[in-house]
């Protein structure tokens, strides 16, 4: 977490700069897309290689879609509920 | 996006179980200094964009309404989950607790000598990560900005900030950065209290 910080605080600090603009902020902008794919590739390779994941999905995977699913629902419905009544309304004064 | 992230991580899910063990593992561990990779850029992204401080300040305490939603919902969701696979609820709370973060909250509910759920909820909260992987550009295209940090969860600190980033804008990715950090420090007092 320590670590995430950091690297966080450090980019905003580098862009607060000023060094990074005009093309080099698209430029930024195209490499964190292609960038996103390839962690996502690499994050799923990690899950297939992952022993505990190959082990237990056939047993457990049912069961886990299922709460995971639930948790992603419940959470959308409480966090867009909560936005239209307290955070976009009051945005538009 | 939600196709092309998809595709991607199949090909990904799949390249890991077929392709040789040193470079799969070389893969998955490369995937660390990556991800560091993306947050930086994103920080610049949003260092870049200073107003967007100007508009959280703006919000005030009501950022918390999200981590808070995001909470509240996966517990909501949790539940009923535990429900509808004939679970009990407090099974159910602790494994929805985990809010994304896998690594965390299966070991916690492992050690706490309940094997079988803490496996459940390994596997249930790497799904919550790739859902959110796929959904969150559905969310914002269709419901709205800040509704897009919920599926992530505690991982919209790292992992799916990128994707959140990509599909809003820098002000909903400071938002998410604060709730996913918010939700990962949660974690670990929130899944024993259900233990």
């Amino acid at each position: 977490m320590i670590k995430i910080l950091m690297v966080v605080g450090l980019g905003v600090l580098v862009g607060m700069s000023g060094v990074v603009k005009g093309k080099g902020l698209k430029a930024n902008g195209y490499i964190q897309s292609m960038w996103l794919l390839l962690l996502i590739f690499a994050m799923g390779v990690g899950i297939g290689n992952n022993e505990e994941v190959t082990q237990n999905i056939g047993r457990l995977g049912g069961e886990a879609l299922i709460y995971a699913l639930f948790c992603v629902v419940g959470s959308v419905v409480v966090v867009y509920v909560l936005s239209k009544l307290f955070l976009e309304k009051r945005e538009k004064k | 996006m939600s196709v092309i992230i998809f595709v991607v991580l199949l090909l990904g899910i799949f390249g890991g179980m077929i392709i040789p063990e040193a470079m799969s593992a070389w893969l998955a561990t490369a995937s660390n200094p990556m991800l560091l990779l993306l947050l930086f850029s994103v920080g610049i992204d949003i260092g870049s964009n200073t107003e967007v401080f100007v508009q959280i300040r703006q919000l005030g305490v009501r950022v918390l309404l999200i981590p808070v939603g995001v909470i509240v919902g996966s517990l909501v969701g949790g539940a009923c989950a535990a429900m509808v696979v004939g679970a009990g609820v407090k099974e159910g709370l602790a494994i929805a607790s985990g809010l994304g973060w896998y690594s965390l909250a299966g070991v916690l509910i492992t050690d706490a000598g309940y094997p079988i759920a803490g496996a459940i909820s390994f596997l249930s909260n790497i799904f919550r990560e790739i859902i959110a992987f796929i959904v969150v550009p559905i969310v914002a295209k269709y419901l709205n900005d800040y509704t897009a940090i919920a599926p992530g969860g505690a991982t919209t600190m790292d992992t799916t900030l990128g994707v959140v980033r990509n599909n809003t804008n820098a002000k909903t990715a400071v938002l998410a950065f604060m709730s996913g950090s918010i939700c990962t420090l949660i974690v670990p007092i929130l899944v024993p209290l259900f233990l």
